[in-house]
């Protein structure tokens, strides 16, 4: 009786999926996150085109930006934009160029007011020139959610939504949710963090996985397989 | 001349590279060819894909101007005063007039009038108008008169001659011919003319023997005249003023239908569109705007766009938008719409596939055009990486819609410059030189500033701190940040950033990564006059 149970949930798990994602407009071309083990978390081995995707820093500066960044390289490698609604005036463009994203095609948005700044949002999410938007809101109503969901199911770009832990209850349309929290390291160039699947299509539980930031190479890598070079294997 | 080699030879810091842009260079050909509408009567450009000469009929009109060396002279003199190198040649047909001018310089930069006045000049005679000429026989004097800019003119019937010692490029022939031609060791056009003409279509190419015969004169080549398009603007005058939005908009559609079919007949696209309302009431009222003093009865919208277009629906969607957000005082009595700017259309085949690099272009184009009228040219910005310490002033943003570059485009500003003159009629060549070599493919945009790694988000203004305890060496081990107490867990440092004198105002800066208690990995430094801590970025 159970296990028929369980079968059934499953098979509607699968049919709720499929209707959930058939709109997609190019469902065979996921976008690499550029960290391996949460590429094999993700259902499609990577996020996939046509969806946003938040990212919740557990504490200010857990580098949520760093790894969203890097996921809107990704999504921009066949030459289309990357978009960077800022706000604020604090994006660093330097630094983006540093790890890999090309100047000739970022557009830096700084739009002001609650209205120009969704409006923007679905402009810059329906277009297929864009391959990412980079975003770092707070608050969003939820029919401005609703627009951009439906925005860049058009375009087939990533929205990519970088936002404080304040508003991790808040309703969301987004397809994925991760949760960045920083762990202690002593390396200066190298930052530890451990990434929250809050959310993933197909996925119930909240898997996590631990990884490293190396500033100076620009890569992340699981932390397993950096073990420490102190301790060397055991020889036979 | 490479980037890197040009950054080597002057300094990177003096270097300003900008990416090639065709239509930039052709806009700014078209002036200069409306400018020598004053020399003659048919001017056209060079029929190239990038035409970077300028052609002008000026077989009627030499003794008008007491000469042809005084009107070349008058030329060559309307250029400098423009700041423009150029190389001008007459002669008898067009290709010997532009073989001539683009004969100024080889390939390797190195003058080849001398060579060719030499050879091809020796036993030509001598008259009132071409004295200079005769120096250059008599003694080989260069026959520049500015460093830069260099002129000559083919006495009439002495275009064989002329044509003989120059290189087979200068018949304006593709790189194939040019290549087959050079690996059969033709190098010269003189060497070309001795070989049968009637086997020389089928061993090199059909271009071959046209050039060939139109550089002699045995085949006719008419100057496509260029003609400045006219200003295109639609007017419509309501019967009744009116504030009703519906007629508004009908009839702002119909004016941008209008504006549109006038420009795409004439081949070029709206870059800068300027819609007046006349408002009913407030005629005596004035108000100062960007564009000067404008009655109060008037409401102006101004539309700037990435890239030329005449889609009705772009131009109309763009205006509305603008038109939308304003509330008219009092009914429209009129309705005026001007293409300020426009630029030649860019056509491009229909591509098999829809995803295409054309495509993606024209769709950010056309995003880039609808956010800048919604959100204004200051914010929607792209991205110039600059080469120095200082991080704040490592980059430059600038408005992706940039009207003043297109007014710049607009004034012909060009960093050099050849113009062929030939004739049987006498026509003229102008060419010119290095007008693509001044402007780089290449750009600095691709190239890091930086190696050390930087905060993704960088405050504008460095925050003022209070630090309250340091450790040895002077690394911050607890600060304050607008009130809130901070402790530093683990400080990494000091990176020493320090401009020099001669850039302006210098600074002195000691960068400290830190790591808080809370996790937060933040880009402190102390400033080297006062010893003052600020925050300058957050790694997130």
């Amino acid at each position: 009786m159970e296990k028929h149970r369980l079968l059934l949930l499953d098979e509607l798990r699968r049919k709720i999926t499929r209707l959930e994602t058939f709109r997609r407009s190019d469902p065979s071309r996921p976008v690499p996150s550029g960290i391996d083990p949460l590429d094999r978390l993700l259902r499609e081995d990577g996020f996939a085109r046509g969806t946003l995707v938040e990212w919740f820093d557990a504490s200010e500066g857990a580098a949520a930006t760093t790894l969203a960044l890097l996921a809107a390289r990704g999504a921009c490698v066949d030459g289309r934009a990357l978009v960077v609604l800022d706000r604020r005036g604090e994006f660093y463009p330097v630094e983006a160029v540093r790890w890999g994203v090309d100047p000739q095609r970022l557009i830096v948005l700084q739009a002001n007011g609650r209205a120009d700044v969704a409006w923007a949002s679905c402009e810059v999410l329906r277009s297929a020139a864009v391959g990412a938007m980079l975003a770092w809101p707070e608050r969003i109503a939820g029919r401005d959610f609703r627009r951009m969901q439906l925005a860049v199911e058009q375009g087939g770009g990533l929205g990519l939504l970088v936002r404080p832990e304040a508003v991790r209850r808040e309703p969301s349309w987004a397809e994925v949710r991760l949760r960045v929290e920083p762990l202690r390291c002593a390396d200066d160039a190298r930052r530890r963090l451990r990434l929250h699947l809050l959310r993933c299509r197909g996925i119930v539980s909240e898997p996590s996985v631990d990884v490293e930031i190396d500033d100076q190479t620009c890569r992340v890598y699981p932390v397993a397989q950096l073990a420490d070079s102190a301790n060397p294997a055991r020889s036979a | 001349m490479t980037l890197a080699e040009a950054s080597a030879l002057i300094g990177e810091s003096m270097l300003r590279a900008e990416a090639y842009d065709p239509v930039a260079d052709r806009e700014a050909l078209e002036t200069l060819a409306a400018g020598c509408g004053r020399f003659s009567p048919v001017v056209g450009l060079e029929d190239a894909e990038r035409p970077e000469c300028l052609l002008l009929d000026v077989g009627a009109v030499g003794h008008l101007f007491g000469g042809e060396a005084v009107l070349v002279q008058r030329i060559v003199d309307d250029f400098r005063r423009r700041k423009l190198r150029v190389h001008v040649a007459v002669a008898d047909t067009l290709g010997a007039a532009w073989a001539v001018a683009r004969g100024f310089s080889g390939p390797d930069g190195v003058p080849l009038l001398a060579r060719w006045a030499s050879s091809a000049l020796t036993d030509r005679t001598a008259s009132g108008e071409a004295v200079a000429h005769e120096k250059l026989l008599d003694g080989l004097e260069p026959l520049v008169r500015d460093p830069f800019s260099h002129w000559a003119i083919v006495p009439s019937g002495k275009t064989v001659e002329a044509l003989a010692a120059l290189p087979i490029d200068a018949l304006r022939l593709p790189p194939e011919a040019v290549a087959l031609l050079g690996g059969l060791g033709i190098h010269e056009i003189g060497q070309l003319m001795a070989l049968p003409r009637d086997a020389l279509a089928s061993r090199f190419g059909a271009d071959v023997l046209r050039r060939l015969n139109q550089a002699q004169g045995q085949t006719e080549e008419p100057i496509k005249t260029y003609r400045p398009p006219a200003a295109a603007a639609a007017e419509h005058v309501f019967d009744y003023p009116t504030a009703h939005r519906a007629a508004l908009e009908t009839n702002l559609r119909r004016l941008v239908e209008q504006l549109t079919d006038e420009l795409a007949r004439q081949q070029q696209g709206v870059t800068h569109l300027r819609c007046e309302f006349t408002l009913e009431r407030g005629l005596s009222r004035f108000s100062r705007s960007e564009n000067g003093t404008v009655p109060l009865s008037i409401s102006r919208v101004e539309v700037s766009l990435y890239q030329a277009s005449v889609s009705v629906k772009d131009l109309f969607e763009l205006t509305w938008m603008q038109v939308e957000k304003r509330l008219f005082s009092s009914p429209v009595a009129t309705i005026r719409l001007e293409a300020v700017g426009t630029a030649p259309l860019e056509y491009r085949q229909q591509e098999l596939f829809a995803r295409t690099p054309h495509e993606d272009v024209r769709r950010l184009g056309r995003l880039i055009s609808r956010l800048t009228a919604r959100l204004g040219r200051t914010a929607v910005l792209g991205v110039r990486l600059v080469a120095d310490a200082q991080p704040e002033l490592a980059y430059r943003y600038r408005p992706l819609v940039d009207r003043r570059r297109d007014r710049r485009r607009r004034a012909g500003v060009m960093p050099a410059g050849c113009l062929a003159i030939p004739a049987r009629s006498r026509r003229a060549g102008i060419a010119m030189p290095g007008a693509t070599a001044g402007r780089s493919s290449q750009s600095l945009l691709g190239k890091p500033a930086v190696a050390h790694p930087r905060p993704l988000l960088l405050s504008a203004r460095p925050i003022p701190l209070r630090l309250t305890s340091s450790g040895a060496g002077g690394s911050p081990l607890r600060f304050q940040e607008h009130g809130r107490s901070h402790r530093v867990t683990a400080a990494w440092g000091p990176e020493r950033i320090e401009t020099g004198w001669w850039r302006g105002r210098s600074i002195g800066r000691d960068y400290y990564r830190v790591e808080t208690s809370q996790g937060r990995r933040l880009w402190l430094f102390r400033r080297l006059g006062d010893g003052k801590w600020f925050l300058h970025g957050r790694f997130q």
